[in-house]
């Protein structure tokens, strides 16, 4: 193993360089990843980013900077940039010298009767995360990729910790999810759930962020501040990078012995990540992708990137438009429905999941294809009912706008289409990405579809760049290859 | 030459004073017996070691500096001049001095004077000031927590420097610096980043002290003085490419080493014992020594220059300096604490050993680098000449131990729309990767270039 650190804390790893031949003769029995964590991966260099977070765990283990830099300059392939020794020694200061108060007490009269059922098992980096978050510091992250098991680990606190606990969540049928998880891994019955907000004096409570902060008649934050002298003593914030920053800071305010934050990624676009690790706390587990992918915990997933032609009218009024206008028609492009058409052909036999942004190209999709549309008018139920229905097998293709972007739980699906969205947005990538991250053992393809010659290639160039940091193989074909049956 | 074969030049005279001396019972008509003497004498190290004593006591600092010169022999008015330091009159200073066995005249055919001072007994002077300072420097066997080590950034700083004025359009002021947003541009893109705030009284460092910041004005004065570099006329910055290619033709170790002999040339101006004080550092530093002893050591050869008090001028004209050359390195293990300083590896190499014989580890290597799916070109085996090729068409995204380039649309266009080769680039990524060039990337490389104007290769297959 070669390494050559960065001035800003990159440390480029290869494998295959290792010029000297020798055995490596590591004294301190540390490794690369007790203090960095890997950020891009690739065959032949995997890129690793020092972590502050795993530096004070280090010296909160007993380790010293000494014993970094010494181990950081055996393998080293040059000097170790001085703003990186500097990094680790402040870092592994600061751990040492704030007192470690992992846990907090909780008054044996809050303690509730809660327990995983036995029947239920962790795998071993939910039960890793979980530990992490007990023994560490009151406030804390996770960071899991989709369908890693966000809600499993959650719960399971739950149950260790047995306090009375708020579940704060993006939307209703994400709410449901966590319910139905609940009843199904732990000893609570319905009649222990709090499912509406409506009710704060029950043990469990779970609601949306937006019902939590929405406003009576009076423009009181009514329900928030029920809550908020309800005191529970374990928040647990899912999907905590979504959301906007001013719900956040209102939700943050909740007194808590313990926060729980979870999270599929803490990439924001408007680069805020900073305002989630402040306000619920840092990221004590993390793991990536590609590390469930080769333990056999997530299915592999290709992407495939389809070019598909913008033309006749279409293409005139492109060039046309102005600068959102130009979006909006690349994005709808009617041959994309064609293309997708072929694709939901091609994988007759698996289920599709089919996602876009704009709402009328799924409907004439979904005419086409005569399959049902999940979008922002779908009834509450009706979609717990095509999920559900989608889950168990009845429908091999389901077409969803931007509502399926988080938090709920389609684990047959193998393929995935991407008809349009807002392709810069690596957040939104990684949520669609997991849609059909779930193990069931089969390969994984991820079409998104993109207008050849628009603006839209440039951004799914960015998207291209966070895929393959992330692990995944890319791909671009043109439209006519799916034609020809590839 | 030894001090046997000047004894052996030397005038019976001259043997007879020496042998006075040293006190020696031999008879003083043979020369023959008197040159044995004085060599049985001076090669007993004890009876060395009782002379070395004496010559210390009489001559100090002059000896110091004869023991560290680069040369062993001195015109007539350089000998004297380096005697009156020691604060003897010119012709007592000189007779006295030829009589203790360690300088000799010698008269060539062209009948020109000059003196010398025998390799050998100038090799022992120095052995025996080496063990004098050695007593009294501290240093420490351990490793500090924290060194700053620069390796070869300077290098590195220097081929992004010229690459950007290659790359770019580098204007200048009326006075002929290049503007503000260069320089900070180019500190984003250093491995080793200075403020660019400068204090108002800068001079006697080079050129361009006056306009850049330490380290960037020596690159750069370096780069100029080497023709690499011009400042044209209509107020313009250019490479010259024949001048740059000549260059980075030599060994990198050797181009470095250009940039430390240019260093002792230019900072010689103000500190005028700038190589006897890296001369006493080299045989001090090889570990780990504290830099207030190692400073009380030099002291004699440091004085104040204007605005920089000696300790300034060690500090930051000396010691910082040598640090970004790669041949010292500092360690430290907090902030308050004592400073360690030391000559590193290749600050030994640069120091000692001639270009011809500096090792250059970095032989021409088939795989040098590596195309990442992420559109970022790693280079692991650092090859400026190749690294000029890459700029072409894609820009330095970072540097440090290794460099890393991006390719990004505009990066190829820019390339095309200048005329360059595209596919040799191409070429170029493909048989000095270690691995092919990712199909992805390939992919949007050949529909940039199809953009471009040029012939794509496989676009739509």
């Amino acid at each position: 193993m070669v390494v050559f650190p960065q001035a800003d804390g990159r440390l480029y790893v290869s494998r295959s360089l290792d010029r000297s031949g020798h055995l490596e003769t590591n004294h301190s029995s540390l490794t690369l990843d007790d203090f960095a964590q890997p950020i891009q991966f690739f065959d032949e260099v995997t890129v690793y980013q020092v972590s502050p977070l795993r530096l004070r765990e280090l010296a909160r283990g007993g380790r010293s900077a000494g014993d970094v830099l010494q181990y950081l300059r055996q393998i080293a392939q040059a000097p170790i940039p001085i703003q990186v020794q500097h990094t680790i020694i402040a870092e592994m200061k600061s751990a040492s010298l704030a007192s470690p108060e992992p846990t907090v007490k909780v008054t044996p009269a809050a303690e509730l009767a809660i327990d995983l059922r036995q029947e239920k098992a962790l795998r071993a980096y939910q039960y890793n995360a979980v530990q992490a978050f007990l023994n560490g510091p009151a406030h804390g992250v996770i960071v899991l990729p989709c369908g890693a098991g966000k809600t499993v680990v959650g719960t399971a606190i739950l149950a260790s910790l047995r306090m009375p606990t708020l579940i704060l969540a993006p939307n209703e049928a994400a709410c449901e999810q966590w319910k139905q998880h609940l009843l199904a891994w732990t000893t609570l019955s319905e009649c222990d759930l709090d499912v509406h907000a409506d009710n704060p004096d029950k043990p469990v409570a779970i609601a949306t962020y937006g019902r939590l902060v929405a406003r009576d008649r009076k423009g009181q934050l009514r329900r928030l501040e029920r809550y908020r002298q309800r005191g529970f003593a374990l928040v647990i914030y899912d999907e905590v990078h979504t959301l906007p920053a001013r719900w956040f800071r209102l939700t943050s305010e909740l007194a808590a012995a313990r926060k729980l934050g979870l999270s599929a990624t803490l990439v924001r676009e408007d680069g805020r990540v900073g305002d989630v690790l402040s306000l619920v706390g840092p990221v004590v587990f993390q793991t990536q992708a590609r590390d469930l992918t080769d333990s056999g915990h997530l299915a592999p997933v290709r992407c495939v990137e389809v070019r598909v032609p913008l033309i006749g009218r279409d293409r005139q009024d492109y060039e046309r438009g102005s600068a959102a206008d130009k979006h909006r028609i690349a994005a709808q492009n009617p041959s994309k429905l064609d293309a997708a058409t072929e694709i939901c052909a091609l994988h007759r036999a698996e289920r599709t999941l089919v996602m876009g942004y704009y709402t009328s190209p799924l409907h004439e999709l979904a005419n086409r294809l005569r399959v049902p549309v999940i979008d922002g008018r779908t009834l509450h139920s009706e979609r717990l009912r095509l999920y559900n229905e989608f889950r168990a097998g009845g429908l091999p293709v389901l077409i969803v706008s931007r509502v399926a972007n988080a938090a709920i739980d389609l684990p047959s699906a193998t393929i995935a289409v991407q008809l349009s969205g807002l392709y810069g947005s690596r957040q939104e990538e990684a949520q669609r990405l997991g849609r059909i991250l779930r193990p069931n053992g089969k390969q994984a393809i991820f079409y998104s579809l993109v207008s050849d010659q628009t603006v839209e290639v440039r951004r799914a160039f960015h998207r291209q760049s966070y895929l393959v940091e992330q692990g995944y193989t890319y791909e671009i074909v043109a439209v006519d290859a799916l034609y020809q049956g590839g | 030459m030894r001090l046997s074969e000047c004894l052996n030049h030397a005038s019976i005279s001259t043997l007879q004073a020496i042998a006075q001396n040293l006190q020696l019972s031999c008879t003083m008509y043979s020369k023959l017996d008197l040159v044995q003497s004085i060599l049985e004498s001076l090669r007993n190290p004890l009876s060395l070691a009782e002379q070395l004593d004496q010559w210390h006591e009489e001559w100090g600092v002059s000896l110091r500096r004869i023991a560290l010169h680069r040369r062993n022999v001195f015109a007539k008015e350089e000998i004297e001049h380096l005697l009156a330091s020691a604060g003897h009159d010119t012709v007592n200073g000189l007779q006295k001095a030829l009589a203790q066995g360690w300088l000799f005249l010698q008269n060539d055919s062209s009948r020109r004077r000059y003196y010398i001072v025998p390799k050998d007994i100038q090799m022992a002077l120095r052995d025996d000031f080496q063990r004098r300072w050695r007593a009294q420097v501290r240093v420490r066997t351990d490793d500090p927590l924290v060194q700053v080590d620069e390796g070869m950034a300077a290098l590195h700083d220097l081929h992004t420097l010229l690459q950007y004025v290659q790359q770019r359009e580098v204007r200048l002021t009326a006075s002929g610096a290049m503007y503000k947003r260069h320089v900070q541009q180019l500190m984003e893109l250093f491995e080793v980043e200075e403020s660019i705030e400068l204090p108002q009284w800068r001079f006697g460092y080079g050129r361009r002290t006056y306009d850049y910041p330490d380290r960037l004005a020596l690159l750069y004065d370096f780069a100029y003085d080497e023709g690499i570099v011009i400042e044209r006329q209509d107020e313009r910055l250019t490479v010259d490419p024949a001048r740059l290619s000549d260059f980075l033709t030599l060994g990198r170790k050797t181009q470095l080493r250009r940039l430390l002999q240019f260093y002792v040339r230019t900072y010689r101006r103000p500190i005028p014992r700038l190589y006897d004080i890296m001369e006493t550092i080299r045989l001090l530093a090889d570990v780990w020594t504290s830099n207030t002893s190692l400073y009380a050591i030099c002291a004699p050869q440091i004085q104040a220059f204007y605005y920089d008090q000696p300790t300034d001028v060690w500090d930051q004209r000396v010691v910082k300096m040598l640090v970004h050359l790669g041949v010292a390195r500092i360690g430290y293990d907090d902030d308050s604490g004592e400073r360690w300083f030391q000559i590193t590896k290749l600050g030994q190499e640069l120091l000692t050993q001639d270009e011809a014989d500096l090792p250059d580890e970095l032989t021409y290597q088939q795989a040098a680098l590596v195309v990442q799916p992420n559109f970022e070109i790693v280079v692991m085996v650092p090859d400026a000449r190749m690294e000029a090729q890459i700029a072409e068409f894609a820009e330095l995204k970072s540097s440090g131990a290794l460099r890393v380039y991006r390719i990004l649309d505009r990066t190829v266009e820019r390339g095309l729309s200048l005329g360059r080769d595209f596919e040799a680039w191409r070429a170029l990524l493909a048989t000095r990767g270690m691995a092919p060039i990712p199909v992805n990337v390939d992919r949007m490389l050949a529909e940039w270039v199809g953009r471009g104007g040029v012939q794509a290769a496989g676009l739509g297959s």
